[in-house]
């Protein structure tokens, strides 16, 4: 019943999030609240955020398959289409971002192979579609091909995750934190992800036997350890700052963690609680993220120093679109996962 | 041949003719500008002073935005210039997160002048060009060099602060202002290479 | 739609509430004419975006749209080059709050803010109206009308000769009483408007108060500007801003309105510290050596009455004009059995009080500052040496002190002024290369008169007393005064108190617009409403619009026909226009709306009023009238080429005699002026200098300025004979003060403003708002640039004063000065002396019906005084810089 009722909501969602982007294509990004100094905002935070998540997945069911761990092999399966429909909809939002959507497939003619974009786009529709076959239950018997799949949905996933420190290269300049921090920032807050939403299936679908609070206690202090770094590495510089509310969540968690250790593996309820929050706390950063490239003019002072601070504060229908867009992902995962299980039926 | 921009700092007194012929000669829509003026202030009380910095397209040789650019929109001319077809353009905003010059600018919509009124036949005529959802930027007036003229900017300039030429040519008159006053681009530590070069800053 | 408006002039926020009464116009744009589709077009257009007037455009047209304007780079004086303004007037053409028809009100309530309801009329039926209620005025009393015009509308050549043939000599400008900057010039140099620097030559140039172009960005000014500094030209701006131009040379902040005691330190320090001056020029060339009476005058020759002067080797006075040995420049002598002293040291006198240790206590330059500027004066000056031109030896001044209307804009400002022309003359620096020129009509306007010395002209010229006063603005009071809308309104509003006779009945606005270009704008609008009736030839709705009973629109810039002669430029001169003389074509682009040329609107209401022919008709005022600034030079209907009075023109054949009649045309006439969109003639480079028409001691500057006194003795004995005053002015020796033959430090009433006003406002123009031609501050281009500029439509404060204040940038601020209150955004900013809140352009007020970017900003003009006793008594000038005190706004919640 629960789960009915879930469905429906995401469903609502995602119907609301499709109204909304039917009025945006009428009207263009206005209904957005971007503009000239902050051009990127909830949406590719949006897709930051389900790529992520999706390549944390795909990282661990390619680990998975490839060392045979017969254990986490159904967790794996749901796991795939979790991914698959976390990929879809970054996609989406992706697409929802673009000033001209049904002009997309232009990247893949452009074939310039210089652009992080053009890359993006190639790594996540490898993944996309290494997903799909994963899904068909092909890559079930071990071998070859699931040792080469295995591999290159490794290659492909972490490529596009670490493609994403790209996007803001320029702006690193502009006094951002550090560069060494933000490649494993970014490469932990997706494994980081990625597991917790597997923890948490594996927690809802009563796979218990395979508890991975322990792989989250190390991907936490993972996580915690470059975000802590670009903190004290903007100490020593002007212009940037790093949201210590963050470092706070992500400690929390880690706190969470270790009490779970201490208590024993049988409670459920810290981990999910666990899970629940690294979920929170990896959209935090991406947010924090798109700020943090955007909050100074790109013109260095003095040049810039009577320009106003670029301020954003998502509209309304930005927030519906991506939550949709998020909420889809449920019933897409679902809807997938069914979809399976009528093929291995039939 | 390599189209080239000089500017004379000390002559620019802000006043924003730059800005406006640009606007004039594309019509562009109401936020639009590739041309614009910095102020900024230097010195403290009672020796501060006004500065000014014009900035545009910087059409740089190797250009932050062309790279970017998923599908090839934004290209390069072998006489330097940089261009958006506008056709290709899928409205990423990648080029404008990426070019450190502020220089594009992405059409969240096509506004008039006149909010609130229809658009004035003057914007009718003009906005034919413009696309909503796209990226534009300055062209280094490529239509006014077609046909032989200088850029608007360059002429309207009451201060003659700018100077256009050919860089490749050791005797134009860009290539000896930029031997002779030590001409170099805006942050040119980024290495982007542009082809507008300041003087006397 | 509003919320888009808004949002690109955000930083206007909390003054939305302004935005209410903003309703859209119904209106449509034509459709384009089919018969125009695809052609191309390019007129000869002349720029009418700042009251300069002169930049020859090249208009562009697209389908019969016009695409844009730009400088025509074959033609003087901007060579191609344009300014912002310049550049958005299609938008200003393409401005849907024009008035697109003639209308009339409906509803008998006025304001600002009160609809008027009006009521389309055909153009008959307004003429009609409009003349049925100016024939009861003239038949009345003609003195009943008041003619006002503005920068608004320079293009008319019928105005002036309307308002003589209808027999008001009311005529006033709207703008001119915060730039009251003539009357020293005049007398001075015998010119008009004002003098300024030669930047061909000049070397050392310090300037106060005034642009030399790039601060309002006038094109002309910025190109020789920007010239200029390049060569090398030391700049000098006393300002309490650091202005673009103060950024390009060494700015000496200065406390706001101080500038006069800045002047006369700086004078004390070459008179009694430097002492190197041009004592050949001095002596030859001003009436220093004149010897002076107690009673004030001249010591004069009991038999010729001419004054005398003082010959050293023969130790005995001459007449100035007898053969002299060595003229002494010092020195007191028993004359005629009075004792009598050299103009010089009666000057020197008065100057040995304002040491640099004075003038700092009060204008706060530091007193080595003081001294070191003008030690680099002189030094720069060159004294002695001189420079060919053409053949002919003129003395060469590379230097020259430029003053305007912020440092001549309050009690005591027409001193401020005559300091430094005494300045200028101590180097000998008055109409020669590289000096102080004056920069109107070049030719022999400094002849002597009687006295020897230059007899004065244009507003140096006093106006006749007359009691009771004829005119609006009293100018038989204020003899020397420029516009007076300030004064006129205070007669409208009480006449008794003015001494009127008579009453006004009708007013017609011209391109002017009193209510904001002047101090208090409410006062204007009282006045508004009191007259009786108010006809606008209106271009969009503005303050004077919504006022009016009716309104006849009128072409915008480019739609309107017109041929000017080229006035010697306003702010700097060089070799680029220098001798030049033009005349310059605007082609008139097809109309938008049922709009008229607002001579053809004078014409038609002269023909139906009965004046337009027959003697003492429009056309026999035209025949006989000189162009006011550049005489037989400006386009003036001469000869065989006058007017038949007894026919009807239209303004084409009217302007086709002028230029026929014009010296330099060689007989050519509009439809040759079309081949190139202007006809220039270059006279030789000497002939530009007036020094060359009475060189060596031809002629003599006045440096005692007898003048003025004698203008002050007549007038205050006409006001005994009369036993009044000035009107607000009990004590008449307050204005007569300022009538002294010698300048002397006179404080303003701001100087004794009550404590808690603490700081002082001060203006300045803009390069988006200089002048209000064709409603700048309404055109959306620019809006786009000055909403962006860190200091337009803000309140600038120097950090330590808003530290001081505990206010920070972008908080809300109350201005309160003791006439007005206004409210605005902080910007804090090091360009601003401490004493300063900078204010800038001529934002703020608007009407119901007007572009609601004309209701955004500070509107400086609030603040400033209408009160009789802080003008200047011989300028009328209003002061523009009040003392002020600034606090926090506080937020409701």
């Amino acid at each position: 019943m629960l789960y009915w009722i879930l469905i429906a909501v995401t469903v609502l969602l995602s119907v609301i999030a499709g109204l909304v982007f039917l009025k945006q294509l009428r009207w263009g990004l206005t209904t957005t609240a971007l503009h000239d100094t902050f051009n990127w905002g909830l949406y590719i935070q949006g897709f930051f955020y389900l790529s992520a998540l999706a390549g944390g997945i795909l990282v661990f069911v390619s680990a998975a398959t490839l060392f045979k761990i017969e254990a986490v092999r159904s967790l794996a399966e749901i796991g795939a289409a979790v991914s698959l429909s976390c990929l879809i909809c970054a996609a989406g939002l992706l697409g929802a971002d673009l000033g001209k959507p049904f002009r997309a497939l232009k990247i893949v003619t452009g074939k310039n192979l210089a652009s992080p974009l053009t890359w993006d786009f190639f790594m996540l529709s490898l993944c996309g579609v290494l997903n799909v076959i994963f899904l068909t239950g092909v890559i079930h018997n071990g071998g070859l091909v699931t040792t080469i799949w295995s591999i290159l949905c490794l290659i492909a996933a972490l490529a596009y995750v670490m493609i994403h420190t790209l996007f803001f290269l320029s702006r690193v300049g502009a006094g951002f934190r550090s560069q060494p921090f933000l490649g494993l920032d970014t490469l932990a807050q997706s494994l980081w992800g990625g597991m917790a939403l597997v923890n948490l299936i594996a927690l809802a679908t009563g796979m218990k036997e395979s508890n991975l609070a322990g792989i989250l206690l190390i991907l936490t202090i993972l996580a915690l350890i470059p975000i802590t770094g670009s903190y004290i590495a903007s100490l020593t510089s002007t212009g940037s700052e790093v949201d210590r509310k963050i470092i706070f969540l992500d400690t929390f968690i880690l706190l969470i963690l270790i009490v779970t250790q201490i208590i024993g593996p049988r409670n459920t309820f810290l981990p999910a609680l666990a899970s629940v929050l690294i979920l929170v706390a990896v959209f935090m950063e991406k947010s924090h993220v798109m700020r943090q490239y955007q909050m100074n003019p790109t013109v260095p002072f003095p040049y810039s120093q009577f320009d106003e601070k670029p301020a954003y504060k998502p509209t309304a229908a930005e927030w519906m679109l991506v939550l949709g867009g998020l909420a889809a992902c449920v019933w897409l995962s679902s809807g997938i996962i069914y979809l399976k299980t009528l093929m291995a039926g039939g | 041949m390599r189209h080239a921009m000089v500017i004379d700092l000390s002559r620019c007194v802000g006043c924003g003719t730059c800005t406006v012929a640009c606007r004039a000669e594309h019509g562009t829509p109401a936020g639009v500008s590739y041309n614009k003026v910095k102020k900024y202030e230097v010195g403290k009380y009672p020796t501060a002073k006004i500065k000014f910095l014009p900035i545009l397209c910087m059409h740089c040789q190797d250009p932050a935005c062309l790279k970017v650019c998923p599908t090839g929109a934004t290209y390069k001319r072998e006489d330097g210039i940089v261009l958006i077809d506008h056709d290709k353009c899928i409205g990423c905003r990648a080029c404008v997160v990426a070019c450190p010059y502020e220089s594009r600018q992405f059409l969240w919509d096509i506004r008039n002048y006149y909010p609130g009124h229809v658009p004035t036949p003057y914007e009718v005529l003009k906005q034919k060009d413009f696309e909503k959802g796209t990226v534009v930027k300055c062209n280094f007036c490529l239509q006014r060099l077609e046909e032989g003229q200088l850029p608007a900017c360059v002429v309207a300039c009451p201060a003659q602060a700018r100077y256009f030429g050919d860089l490749d040519d050791p005797e134009s008159e860009v290539s000896r202002l930029i031997a002779d006053y030590r001409g170099t681009p805006f942050r040119e530590e980024l290495g982007t290479q542009p082809s507008i070069y300041y003087v006397k800053g | 739609m509003l919320k888009r408006f808004i949002d690109y002039a955000r930083r206007f926020k909390g003054l939305e509430s302004n935005q209410k009464a903003f309703k859209p116009s119904p209106y449509k744009w034509k459709q384009v004419d089919p018969k125009e589709k695809g052609k191309r077009q390019v007129l000869y257009g002349l720029c009418r975006a700042c009251m300069q007037g002169d930049c020859a455009t090249l208009v562009y047209l697209e389908d019969g749209i016009i695409v844009k304007t730009e400088g025509n780079p074959e033609a003087p004086p901007n060579y191609g080059s344009l300014c912002p303004r310049g550049k958005s007037e299609l938008m200003g053409l393409y401005n849907p709050y024009r008035v697109k028809t003639p209308m009339v009100r409906a509803n008998p309530e006025k304001g600002l803010d009160v609809d008027p309801m009006w009521k389309e009329v055909t153009w008959d039926e307004a003429l009609d109206l409009v003349v049925e209620r100016l024939k009861n005025v003239r038949e009345k009393d003609p003195r009943g009308l008041v003619l006002c015009e503005g920068w608004g509308q320079r293009d008319t050549i019928l105005r002036q000769p309307f308002g003589q043939a209808f027999g008001t000599p009311n005529e006033i400008g709207s703008h001119g009483a915060l730039c009251t900057v003539h009357y020293p010039s005049g007398l001075v140099h015998a010119g008009y408007p004002v003098a300024i620097v030669d930047l061909e030559y000049c070397q050392y140039h310090i300037t106060l108060g005034r642009s030399l172009g790039p601060n309002f960005a006038t094109a002309p000014g910025t190109r020789k500007f920007a010239r200029a500094i390049e060569r090398g030209m030391k700049l000098v701006v006393v300002d309490p801003r650091s202005s673009y131009e103060a950024s390009k040379g060494e700015w000496i902040p200065i406390r706001p309105g101080s500038d006069l005691a800045f002047l006369l330190g700086m004078a004390h320090v070459m008179l009694f510290e430097v002492q190197r001056y041009d004592v050949w020029f001095l002596k030859n060339r001003t009436n220093a050596p004149y010897l002076i009476g107690p009673d004030g005058d001249y010591c004069r020759d009991q038999k010729t009455g001419k004054p005398l002067m003082w010959e050293a080797i023969e130790d005995t006075a001459k007449p100035f004009d007898a053969e002299f040995e060595d003229i002494a420049l010092t020195g007191t002598h028993t004359v005629n059995g009075v004792e009598c002293r050299a103009g010089f040291d009666v000057v020197c006198d008065e100057f040995s009080k304002y040491t640099p240790e004075w003038a700092e206590g009060i204008c706060t330059v530091p007193a080595r500052t003081i001294r070191r500027i003008a030690k680099e004066f002189v030094e720069h000056a060159r004294i002695g040496s001189t420079i060919e031109i053409d053949g002919f030896t003129f003395p060469f001044r590379p230097v020259s002190l430029n003053t305007e209307r912020n440092v001549t804009n309050r009690r005591g400002g027409t001193y401020a002024d005559l300091t430094g022309k005494i300045i200028n003359m101590l180097v000998g620096n008055i109409e020669v290369p590289g000096g102080c020129l004056s920069c109107s009509f070049r030719g022999p306007i400094m002849g002597p008169d009687e006295d020897g010395t230059v007899k004065p002209a244009y507003e140096a010229v006093p106006r006749p007393f007359k009691y009771p006063p004829d005119h609006i603005g009293l100018a038989e009071f204020y003899p020397h005064q420029h516009t007076a809308p300030h004064i006129a309104i205070k007669s409208i509003l009480d006449p008794e108190k003015y001494y009127l006779d008579y009453l006004i009945e009708a007013y017609i606005s011209v391109g002017g617009n009193p209510i904001k270009m002047n101090a208090q704008p409410h006062a204007y609008v009282e006045g508004f409403k009191k007259i009786p009736f108010v006809v606008s030839v209106a271009l969009h709705m503005d303050e004077p619009a919504i006022l009016s009973d009716v309104l006849l629109p009128e072409h915008s810039a480019l739609e309107r026909f017109r041929v000017a002669a080229f006035y010697p430029q306003h702010q700097s001169i060089d070799d680029e226009v220098n001798g030049l003389k033009m005349i310059q074509l605007r082609e008139p682009v097809p109309r938008l709306f049922n709009t008229k040329h607002a001579d053809d609107i004078f014409t038609e209401l002269a023909e139906r009023l009965g004046i337009l022919c027959g003697e003492g008709g429009l056309y026999d005022h035209l025949n006989n009238n000189i162009d006011w600034v550049d005489k037989t030079d400006g386009l003036n209907m001469n000869g065989e080429y006058k007017l038949d009075i007894n026919r009807k023109y239209t303004l084409k054949e009217i302007v086709d005699r002028q230029i026929r009649g014009w010296p330099y045309s060689g007989g050519k006439g509009l439809k040759d002026l079309k081949e190139k969109g202007y006809i220039a003639h270059w006279k030789p480079r000497k002939e530009f200098y007036n020094y060359y028409y009475f060189p060596d001691d031809k002629t003599r500057h006045p440096f005692y300025f007898l003048g003025l006194k004698k203008v002050g003795d007549e007038l205050r004995a006409n006001l005994l004979e009369h036993n009044i005053s000035f009107p607000g002015v009990d004590d008449m020796d307050y204005v007569f003060d300022l009538y002294r033959p010698v300048p002397h430090w006179v404080e303003t009433p701001e100087f004794r403003a009550p404590e808690g006003f603490d700081l002082w406002a001060i203006n300045w123009k803009t390069p988006y708002y200089s002048s209000d031609a064709g409603n700048v501050a309404g055109n959306p281009w620019l809006a786009e640039l000055y909403s962006k500029d860190p200091y337009e439509a803000v309140i600038c404060l120097n950090p330590v004063t808003a530290q001081r204040k505990n206010i920070k940038d972008g908080d809300m601020v109350i201005i309160e000065s003791r006439y007005g209150k206004i409210e605005g955004r902080v910007r804090v900013s090091e360009l601003f002396h401490p004493d300063a809140v900078g204010i800038s352009g001529n934002y703020g007020l608007g009407t119901l019906q007007s572009n609601p970017l004309n209701r955004i900003g500070p509107n400086f003009n609030t603040l400033l005084s209408l009160d009789e006793k802080t003008f200047d008594g011989v300028s009328g000038g209003q002061d523009s810089a009040p003392r002020v005190k600034l606090y926090k706004k506080e937020v409701r919640k």
